[in-house]
This record gives C-alpha cells, structure tokens and sequence, in this order.
C-alpha cells in the first residue's frame, strides 16, 4: 500500500513553467484527485511520477523511495491515459495480460488474474474482441483493469473520462471509485472537471499555473474556499465589490451599495475594500424587499434547470447575480421583473481581499 | 504569411486584377456545378487511363510474336529466366537488408541524440538525389581499382558483379525505407509505447510488441517501394553488372544485340511478374504476424540499457556510412580532379563529345520541365479524387491501386511496352515517346504527395468553409493549396529529380535521342570511348545540380518539420 | 412562419439506419438543442441540415423552401464543428472574413463586418493573432463569430462546448445563448450533456437511434418525459419496479418488491399490471424516521444509506429500500451540510404527485435505458 510525497518539484519545458516547487504528500488508500483549468501542470506532475518526465528539480518518493533514478517499467504504477491507448494490435485478453506476460510471470498465474479482473467490470464474455469494438466507456473500463492487472497497488489516472459522453462520465466515475476501494488502492486522479473530482476523492488538490493553491477534503473547500480562485473553480459563484462597515466579535459587517450583510469573518477593518463571494445555490429568494440583511434586486430572467430554477437578479448598482432555488411548486411564483430580495445565512458569505492584479484575471479559468 | 490572399488593406484594384478576379470569379461559379467538377475528375482519370497506364501495360501484349523466338532458342530462354529470377531474388534480398539497417537508422534519427540524428537524416537523402547512373559509377570506382579499397590490396576489392549489384542496390534503396520509417516514426504517438512501459516492459519489449506491430503498414510500404526500386532500375545496374544479368541488363543487352526476343520475353514476365508481386506482398504484409506473445524480460533488459542503444547506433551509423556513403560520395574524389586537369576547359567549350553531352543535358531538363508540369496539372484532381474518395471507398482504393503501378513495373520494361504502343499507331517523333514514358514513370510520385497531403486536411474543413458560402475552386484555392503546398512543392521536385534520373526507359524507348543519364552510361560502358577524367566531369556536372534539387528539397520539408 | 422544417427523414450507411423516419420543425430565432447519446444520429441530424450530406429520403425545408436541390454553399446554414475548424494559415481577422468574402462581399466591407463580429465576441484585441496562439474558449468565440459574419439566418453547433474543461463550459454557455439571441439567428445545438441542454435551449429534441424521443420545452420534458428513456436520460431519475395493486378514480396503489406499497396520482395503468415508477432524484426526501413526515401527503418507505456523494451544489444519497430498490435522493448543501452515515436507517418520502408511472418495457428496463 504506497505512500507516495512529492518535494519541491519543478519543471520547465523552455520558458514555460509547468510545474513551481509542488509539494504533495499522499497517503496509503488515499484516493486523491488534482483538478486545474488547462495548462495548470495536473498532468505534467502525474508524468513526473510515473516517470515519464523527468522534473529539473525535487523528489518523488514512493514508500521512502527515490525514484530519480528508477526507470518507469520499475516503478510499479498502473497509469490510465486519457487517450485510452489500449493496444490494437491486441485483443482484450492479450491487452489486460500483458502487464503480467511482459513480467515473465506464467501464463495460468496471469491468466487467473485477468479473468478476475474482467470479472470485476463484467466484460469478460469480450476477451476475445478488439478494442475497437468496445465503446468508450467500455474501452476505459478495459484500460483501468490493465493498469491493475501489472500488479501495482498505486494507480494514476490521468483525465480517463474526458473522451467519454457526460452520462457515461457520471456513472463510470462511481465504478472505478468503488473498484479501487474493494482493491485498497491508492489513487492520484487528475481531472478538469470539478464535480467528478469532488463526487469521488478523499481529498481535491487545486492548482493553477504549475502551483498548488489549496487543498482539502471536497465539502470543506467547496463551503470555505480560501483562495477566491478556489471559490470559482470549484462551483459557481457571484462575486461582489464590498465594503466592510463593522468588524465584531460575530463577524465583519459589508456593505454593496446600500445594502448589508452579516459574515463570519474575522481580522479585518472597517473600510477596508474587499471582495465577497455567495453561491447561487446558498441564497433564498422571496418577493418583496425583505429584511435589513439581504440583497435586493429586479429578476431580469427565469431558467428552469430541472431540479432548480436560475434567477438572474439585477441588484442594485447594476451587478448581476445568478441564484439558483430547488423547484417548489406554489411557493414560489416569481416572474420577471419582479422585485425581490436574496438572503443567506453569514456562514456563506465568505470575504476575500481584492487581488492584487483584479478580480476578473484572478478568476481566468484559461 | 499576412497579407497573403485576398485580404490586403489596400484602397481599390489595379485593372490588371480586376480582370484576373472577374475570371476566378467565373471560374469558381462554374465550380459549383457538379457536371463541371465531375469534367474535370473525368479528364484526370481519361488522361491517367489512356496515357499513364493502359499503354505500357497492354503495349507489350503487341509484341507478343516476338517472344516466340525465345522459345525456340533454348539458350535464350535459360538466359531469360535466369536473369528474371535472378531480379525477384535480388530485390527480395536487398530489401529485407533494407530494412534491417534500415530500422535502427531510423531509431537513431529519430530518438537518438538530436544532432547525430539531424547528421543521419541528411545523409540518409544522398542516395537518393544523386542520379542513379553516378551513384553506378561511384560506386563502381570506389570499389575498384581505383577505390578505397586498392589502397590496402592494390587491387580491385569487387569486381563487376553480382556481390557489387547487390551493394549497389542496397545502397540506392536504404533513402526510400529510412524516409518512410523516420515519417511514421515521427507521427507515431508515442502514448502506446509508453503504456507498454507503464505496464512493466522494457524499452526494447515495447518497441518490439507494441511499436513495430503498429508501425507495420509502414514496414510493408518501406519494403514495397525498396522492392520495387531494385527491381527497376537500369542504368547503374548496367554499369556494375558485368557479365551479371538481371532483366534490366538483359534487357539492355538484348536491345545492343537486336535481339527482339529476350526483350519482349523479359519485360513481358517483369511487368506480370512486378504487379503479381505487388498485390501479394500488399495481401500478405500486413497479415504478417510478428512475435509479440514471447517475452524475454532478462535479455530485453540488457537489450534496453544505454550502451546497448549506443552499440546499435555506432554500428549502423557505422555500416551505413562504409556501405552506402562512402561509395555514393566518391565520384567527388575523380570530379574534382576533373575540374582541375583541363577537362572542365574542354567541357566548357564544347567540343567533340562535350557537345552531345550539353544536349542531352539539356533533353533531360527539357523532358523533366514538360514532365513536372503535365504531371502536376494532371495529377492534381487525380489526387482531390483519391484523397476525398469521391468514387466511394471501393472504387478509390482500386484506383489508388492502380495509380501505383507506373513504380512498380520495372521502368524498362514498360519503356518496351510503351515503345512497341506508340510505334504500332503510326510514326510518333521520338521525342514525344521519350517525354510520354518520363510522364508514366514519375506520375505517381505527385499524386501520391498530393493525396496524402490532402487526406491530412480533416474533411471538416472544407465542409466549414462550403457552409461559410465558399464554392469549391475557392476551398481549393484558399484553403487546400495554402495548406499542401509543402507537398506540393516536395511533389514537384520529386517528379523533376526522377525524370532526370531515369535510364531504363529512357535506354529502351529511344535510339536516336539520349537523355543525360543513358548518355553517360554509354561513356562508363566504353560504347562511347572517353577519358576517365571525362567520364567523371560528366557524371559530376549531373550530381552537382542535383544537389541544388536536394537542398530545394531539404529547405522545404525543414520548414514543415 | 417555421425557420426549419424535417420531414420523414431517413438516412442509411450501408446497413446502420441513422435517422430513421424523423420529422421536427424549429421556430424562426427558436435556441434548439438536440440532446442525445454517443451514435445517436445528432451531428448527421445537424450535416443534413446543412447540406454536407443528402438524405434517402424525405423532405428539408429551410424557411418554408425545399432545399434539397440547394447546395451547403447557397443555404444560408453555418456548421460549426466540434474542432472550430478554424484555418490554421489565416489570422482571426482573416477567418472570420472568409465568409463574407466568398459570399462576394469585397475587401474593405469583408474586413469591417469581421472587426465588429470580432468586437462583438469581445476578441477585438486579437485580430492579428493565428488561431493556435488562442485558448480553446477563445477558439471558440472565433469560430462563432465567423459563423455569424455571413449574416446566416441559421447557426448549427456541433457540441460546441465539447473541447472545453467542464467549469469553462458551465460559464460559456450562457454566453452562448447570449450571442445567438443577440444575433437574430435561429440555433441548432447538439449535445450529450443534458445539463447543458436544460441550461440553454427553448426546446429540446431528445435523440435516440435515429429517431426522436420527445420534443418540447426543458420544463416539460423533465417534468413529463414520455418515456423511461427520455426520464432516465435527461436529469437523475430514480426507477421502481412495482405492481398495481389496487386503481382508484383519482390515484393508483403500487405494490413494491417485497411488499411496501405507495400511492401515485396515474389511474391509465389496470391492476396486477407491472409497471415502473420514476421520481427524480430531487422529488426524494430523507427523514431520520417517520414520526416526522405527514403520511397523508408523503409516500414513505423504510431503508438504509448505502452511500453518498458530495456533488458541490447538491449531496446525493443513495438508500436501500426495504423493497431491495437502490433510490437516490438529491439535497441541496444548504439545508444538509453534512451527509448522512452509512448505515444509518432513514425513511425516503415523496408526494404522489412527484411519481410518473409507465408499463414495464418488454425488452426490460436495463435494455431500456442503456445509453451506450
């Protein structure tokens, strides 16, 4: 059961830095996923491990062991690639046994193995096909088994889903979870999309631009991002140009234009310039113009989404606002135009201090 | 790369371009009908099938009564068919050698050390620039008394041969599987190899169960077009044979003899023969299965260390450099002497045989100008209708089938054929015959750039610009051709340099007129006798402007690499 | 007057039927996803419209015109693939004036009508730049401001979004709609995600095999999908298997798998019929027992959390039923910060009027709703 730490690892490819001292430390059974918009390193660092890139400076230690100088054929990682790449040439049985065949492991030993695999994601009347055969999800299905059939208890899998259509994303990502499980292995799961990273790992690790910004278990970073690219990375989120009136032992006071709002956050002064962040999932919405704690606005648009209804408000000041309410039939009969009033519990509205380089470039997903 | 096209920010239009716009316009209207585009399809296969193909492939049929004569003469026909057996034998041989240099050669181009690479790939283009008439007699100096080789026995090493043809032939054909695997290498993605690795096989396992077994369409094509090379070449086979026959060199001395027989008889067999072996060898190739299931991890291992790649690079760079460099380069050594001894002053002026030379020189310019022209001009929707499939798949890949022919029938033989064709409709100037049989032989080459090209540009492309409101000559002109014209280019020049290269056509189909190359094995053979210093100015003047072809060559693929 | 009009289409590749006998019609300036699986039929849908491919039969009429004798270049139908397509020699500028050219706009006029596209989409500072110089967001505004510089009344998006990270995704759609409302023009937009369908169409076309499933507004057909396919594949439903056990005027009594009953408001469905029952995902409520749920409005059935998902917005937790049925209730994060134990016995409630039921498919239900 590896325990895998990354030390100050960097790498660059010309002038570009992929990677800026990255350090990382996983444990045993962890089941960890790295998500970043395009261009962040995710990958570069996963090559970094498995070896197929070597980084110009740091450490990668499996169970207290270099690797700088272990080749990748040795370092014992199951690696699924996101272009699938399962061999052609070969059918499904020679694909998933030739981890164990190149090994020199004996046939019926390796044999055994990849029938119980293939049992395991129920493929195994599919031996005999080409991979060309299997749809995607399928083929994919076939990769993972692969990785796990060279006998690796540390699998990395590097964007396995992107090929693949949403629905067939949504489900697979549960299989492979569970699968990994019952096999007590550890995982580095590089993703861009949010949702499977949080709906799966332990713990999300978020980077951008070859540097690792913030990690955490996924509920804890979702409700309390700390960096404010974190807050728009992980989930939607309306960003606001505050003012903090009042600082007490309950939380700072903001104010946006004539409106106010209660936050938990602590340590700042009054009339400091900061910027406030609410999910459109973490607001209520009601007609009228509610209490002395809330947004007040005009609904300039309705969207039924299926399980909620998007409200795109107009507050005050011109800022538009995107807040999303579940259906409820008869409780709620907004249209636009309307004026209304958003509310939501201090605990939400999470405070940051204006970047330095402005809020628009500071959220750029690419 | 700005401004280039249409979009220039320049106020109103010279009239000369108001009127060339106003006739692209017509044309591009026209282009959107589908009757004028299937015209101009329809001229590309007319002019392909009367022209390219049908010619030398049934004119040989017409000379059928001659190859009776061979029958009667027992002699003949043991010399026929040895020499017939002997091409096939000598092709096979010499290709499976191709591709065993040829495969770490390619390894070493593309994964070594990028300079020693770089190094390789150039000198790998060598034999395939230089005109194979100075690579003959390069390599027949080189080898001789004269060579390398006499500096350690103080004789020759090889004599005209067999073992030389075979040297020979090994050496002109090494360029063709080196470009082929070095292009498929480079565009392999290299995920699979590394998966391998992942997996836990060794650099050398992955290589060779993963790599090669992929790559394998690319081993087939590398050996086709070695294959047929040996097989078709001449002019410097004639040079080093001695009493050594093959079907060209029977063929040859068939034609100084006057005797019909063996000559229809040969190329009769050599053009059945070469297109049988082609579709086997396209049939059979990519059924072939290599030994991926046995696994030697201890040995692979060692195979895979860094001093085993190093001792693979020397030895082929090695090899690679005593067998085909060496010997291609050598004409330099006498050329140059040339220059200096008074011969270039003879040349220069032309007198006495120096004056033939210049014609000819100038015949096979001529003839590789029309030739390059007419191929492109003609190949052009050959190529558009190969690449999009507009016949349907089954249809296209008989046709790109066909359009291969005119490489791999032996060059002389379908220069007899085409002879015995044209002469049987009348009294066609010579000239035209000649300049008919250089267009057979170097249509493929531009089409085949061509198509390729074309089928790398994703059909979504086009159909995006045809839904911007773009008519097909206008997808052609502003999309296509900015976007091929490397190949296009590279086409070009590969047409012109094996035009000017070829003898075996050139050897059967003409008696009067000489194009450069049949002219010079004529003063190598001594049938015209001349001086060594003349012979090697001669051959070296051709090498040297082919050298200007391979630098054009070189600037262009650079630029896309 | 309908800007797009389908009839009876059928298109065949060799033995494979990809649209098979379909007909639909698009509304002028109408915002029209066409939702569906991998194979679907969805972009040869989009290229017959287009004219890159003509149909074995039927009819196509584009503003009330049959066009089957109309070449792509003449429609007036812009096709934006997945890949853009952009031309990788020629600058932005000079992309996105191609088509005004070749429409025999001339130079002057081509090049301002692309600057303003460019301005439109906010690249305006990128003229100069060649396509590979550009993020895939960016990409992607060029190839629909291109689209749009030929001023065609019809724009046809192939998974227009599909090339880019999913959080990118999710900002740019909206933006997408924008511009095409903004436009004028009629949109056909195919995609897989049905998230992404739900987000921006008026109307979506579910495919399936060639043929569609249901048509109509994104609250109808969450609401009332017409059938399991269309439940299963648009939003997260859950599916019972059950038995009609008694029918009244005004509801219907379902027996479950090992005896829980529930009452639904379908009455079409006779007794001992065998049915499923589908409830989306959010309809499902958890209480830790039954004390606390009505049991006069509520269905309840006694189970166990088996499992649970944190999905940022929502948590999604799947209980075992008494009944041996997996369901998956979907709670907003707000009201339930922390999931729920596994193992924890709870009681899955929900109104009988949140349930649509339909007759059990004689190919079974995996068969049914397998969307690969």
């Amino acid at each position: 059961m590896p325990h895998v730490q990354i030390v100050g690892l960097t790498k660059r490819f010309g002038s570009v830095i992929a990677l800026e001292d990255v350090n990382l430390d996983i444990q045993e059974r962890e089941y960890v996923s790295i998500i970043g918009p395009s261009g962040c390193g995710k990958s570069t660092l996963m090559k970094c491990v498995a070896g197929i890139i070597t980084p110009d400076v740091g450490k990668v230690l499996v169970n207290g062991q270099e690797m700088r100088n272990v080749p990748i054929q040795h370092r014992r990682m199951g690696y699924v690639f996101q272009e699938i790449a399962l061999f052609p040439h070969m059918r499904i049985f020679e694909n998933v046994s030739y981890g164990p065949r190149v090994q020199g492991q004996p046939s019926q030993s390796a044999k055994a193995l990849v029938d119980e695999l293939l049992d395991l994601i129920k493929l195994n009347d599919r031996v005999d096909s080409f991979p060309q055969e299997l749809s995607g999800g399928a083929q994919q299905k076939v990769a993972v088994s692969r990785a796990l059939a060279s006998g690796s208890a540390l699998l990395l899998l590097d964007e396995p889903f992107g090929a693949l259509d949403a629905k067939v994303r949504a489900d697979l990502r549960y299989e492979v979870r569970k699968m990994t499980d019952d096999l007590r292995l550890t995982i580095l799961h590089v993703t861009h999309d949010q949702e499977e990273a949080m709906s799966i790992s332990d713990r999300v690790i978020i980077m951008k631009a070859g540097r690792i910004i913030e990690e955490g278990p996924p509920l804890e970073l979702y409700l309390r991002p700390k960096m404010i690219f974190t807050a728009n990375f992980l989930g939607e989120a309306n960003f606001l140009e505050a003012k903090v009136i009042r600082q007490t032992s309950a939380g700072a006071v903001v104010q946006i234009g004539d409106m106010r709002l209660q936050t938990l956050e602590k340590n700042r002064g009054a009339g400091e310039e900061v910027i406030i962040s609410l999910r459109p999932g973490f607001m209520s919405i009601a007609k009228g113009s509610g209490n002395e704690n809330c947004l007040r606005g005009v609904v300039l648009g309705i969207r039924f989404m299926g399980h909620v209804v998007r409200y795109e408000v107009e507050i005050a000041g011109g800022r538009t606002m995107h807040v999303e309410h579940p259906l409820c039939f008869g409780e709620l009969e907004i249209e636009p135009l309307d004026k209304v009033n958003l509310s939501t519990s201090p605990q939400h509205v999470m405070v940051y201090s204006v970047p330095e380089r402005g809020l628009e470039k500071e959220l750029q997903l690419e | 790369m700005k401004g280039a096209g249409p979009v220039r920010l320049e106020q109103g239009k010279r009239f000369d371009r108001q009127i060339t716009d106003r006739f692209v316009n017509i044309l591009d209207k026209l282009s959107a009908s589908p009757r004028v585009s299937n015209l101009v399809y329809a001229f590309g296969l007319i002019f392909f099938f009367a022209l390219v193909l049908l010619p030398p492939i049934f004119g040989i049929a017409l000379k059928l009564d001659k190859v009776e004569e061979v029958f009667r003469d027992p002699v003949l026909l043991a010399r026929s068919w040895s020499a017939i057996s002997w091409s096939f034998i000598l092709a096979f041989i010499v290709s499976i050698s191709d591709l065993a240099l040829g495969i770490p050669l390619t390894w070493l181009i593309v994964r070594s050390n990028p300079r020693w690479g770089s190094i390789a790939d150039t000198l790998a283009d060598i034999p395939f620039i230089i005109p194979t008439v100075a690579l003959g007699f390069s390599t027949l100096l080189f080898w001789g008394p004269e060579g390398v080789a006499s500096l350690f026995l103080g004789r020759a090493l090889l004599a005209p041969g067999l073992a030389l043809v075979m040297l020979l032939h090994f050496a002109f054909s090494l360029p063709v599987v080196v470009r082929v695997m070095v292009g498929e290498l480079s565009g392999y993605r290299e995920t699979f190899e590394i998966a391998a690795r992942t997996l836990g096989a060794e650099p050398f396992t992955a290589v060779r169960t993963v790599t090669l077994p992929i790559l394998r369409p690319a081993l087939v094509a590398s050996f086709l077009l070695s294959f047929a090379r040996s097989l078709s070449e001449t002019g410097a086979t004639i040079i080093v044979a001695g009493s050594f026959e093959n079907g060209p060199a029977l063929i040859k001395n068939s034609k100084d003899a006057g005797l019909e027989g063996p000559l229809s008889f040969v190329s009769f067999i050599l053009i059945a023969g070469s297109i049988i072996a082609f579709i086997l060898i396209k049939y059979l190739g990519p059924r072939l299965k290599l030994p991926v299931s046995k696994v030697w991890p201890e040995t692979e291992r060692k195979l895979s260390r860094s001093s085993a790649i190093l001792a693979r690079d020397s030895v082929s760079l090695l090899v690679f450099i005593l067998v085909v460099i060496a010997p291609s380069l050598f004409i330099a050594l006498p050329s140059f002497h040339a220059v200096f001894d008074g011969t270039l002053k003879e040349a220069l002026s032309g007198e006495g045989v120096w004056s033939t030379y210049w014609q000819s020189l100038m015949l096979s310019y001529v003839i590789g100008i029309i030739v390059t022209a007419v191929n492109i001009l003609t190949g052009m929707p050959m190529a558009v209708l190969i690449a999009r499939r507009r016949l349907g798949k089954a249809a296209t890949s008989v046709i790109d089938g066909l359009v291969n022919i005119p490489i791999v029938v032996p060059s002389v033989a379908l220069g007899v054929s085409l002879g015995s064709f044209w002469r049987t409709f009348g009294v066609l100037p010579e000239f035209l015959v000649l300049t008919i049989s250089h267009l057979t032989i170097t249509y493929t080459y531009f089409v085949r750039a061509m198509s390729a090209a074309i089928e790398s540009i994703p059909t979504y492309m086009e159909e995006t610009a045809r839904t911007l409101g773009a008519r097909p000559l206008t997808i052609f002109r502003r999309i296509i051709l900015p976007l091929t014209k490397y190949s296009l280019f590279a086409g070009a020049i590969l047409t012109f340099t094996r035009s000017v290269d070829e003898t075996g056509a050139a050897t059967a189909v003409a008696t009067r007129l000489k194009t450069a190359p049949v002219l010079l094995v004529d003063w190598v053979k001594g049938t015209v006798a001349v001086s060594r210093s003349t012979q090697s100015l001669g051959v070296g003047i051709l090498v040297a402007i082919s050298f200007i072809g391979l630098l054009a060559l070189r600037l262009v693929t650079r630029k896309r690499r | 007057m309908p800007s797009v009009r389908l009839v009876d289409i059928v298109k065949r590749f060799g033995a494979i039927t990809a649209i098979n006998r379909l007909s639909m019609e698009i509304a002028d300036r109408e915002y029209v996803c066409i939702l569906g699986p991998t194979g679907s039929g969805k972009t040869t849908l989009l290229r017959l419209i287009a004219g890159l491919t003509t149909p074995d039969e039927g009819e196509l009429y584009i503003d009330d015109k049959p066009v089957s004798k109309i070449q792509a270049e003449e429609r007036g139908a812009v096709y934006v693939p997945q890949q853009y397509a952009l031309f990788p020699h020629l600058t932005v500028l000079e992309n996105v004036a191609f088509g005004p050219l070749a429409h025999g706009m001339n130079e002057q006029e081509a090049l301002r009508t692309a600057r303003e596209m460019l301005e439109m989409v906010r690249l305006g500072h990128r003229v100069d730049s060649k396509p590979d110089e550009l993020s895939g967001g960016m990409q992607q505004r060029v190839a629909l401001a291109r689209g749009l510089a030929t001023r065609a009344k019809l724009l046809l998006l192939d998974e227009p979004l599909g090339a880019l990270d999913a959080r990118l995704r999710q900002e740019l759609r909206y933006k997408l709609r924008e511009l095409a409302e903004d436009s004028g023009v009629t949109a056909i937009h195919v995609t897989h995600d049905q998230a992404e369908a739900m987000a921006v169409s008026d109307r979506i076309a579910v495919l399936r095999e060639g043929r569609i499933r249901q048509y109509t507004t994104p609250f109808h057909i969450y609401m009332r999908p017409q059938s399991l396919f269309v439940a299963h594949f648009v939003g997260g439903a859950n599916f019972l298997q059950a038995v009609v056990a008694r029918r009244h005027p005004e509801e219907s009594v379902l027996e479950l798998h090992l005896g829980p009953r529930i009452i639904v408001r379908d009455t079409t469905h006779l007794s001992a019929e065998e049915v499923v029952v589908v409830i989306r995902e959010d309809r499902v409520n958890i209480a830790e027992s039954a004390e606390h749920v009505d049991s006069d409005r509520y269905n309840t059935i006694e189970g166990e959390i088996q499992s649970s998902r944190f999905l940022g917005s929502f948590v999604s937790h799947q209980i075992r039923l008494v009944s041996g049925d997996l369901l998956t209730s979907k709670t907003p994060t707000e009201k339930l910060e922390k999931p729920l134990p596994v193992g924890r016995k709870v009681v899955a409630y929900f109104k009988p009027s949140d349930t649509m039921v339909y007759s059990y498919p004689p190919i079974g239900l995996p068969r049914e709703l397998r969307v690969i």
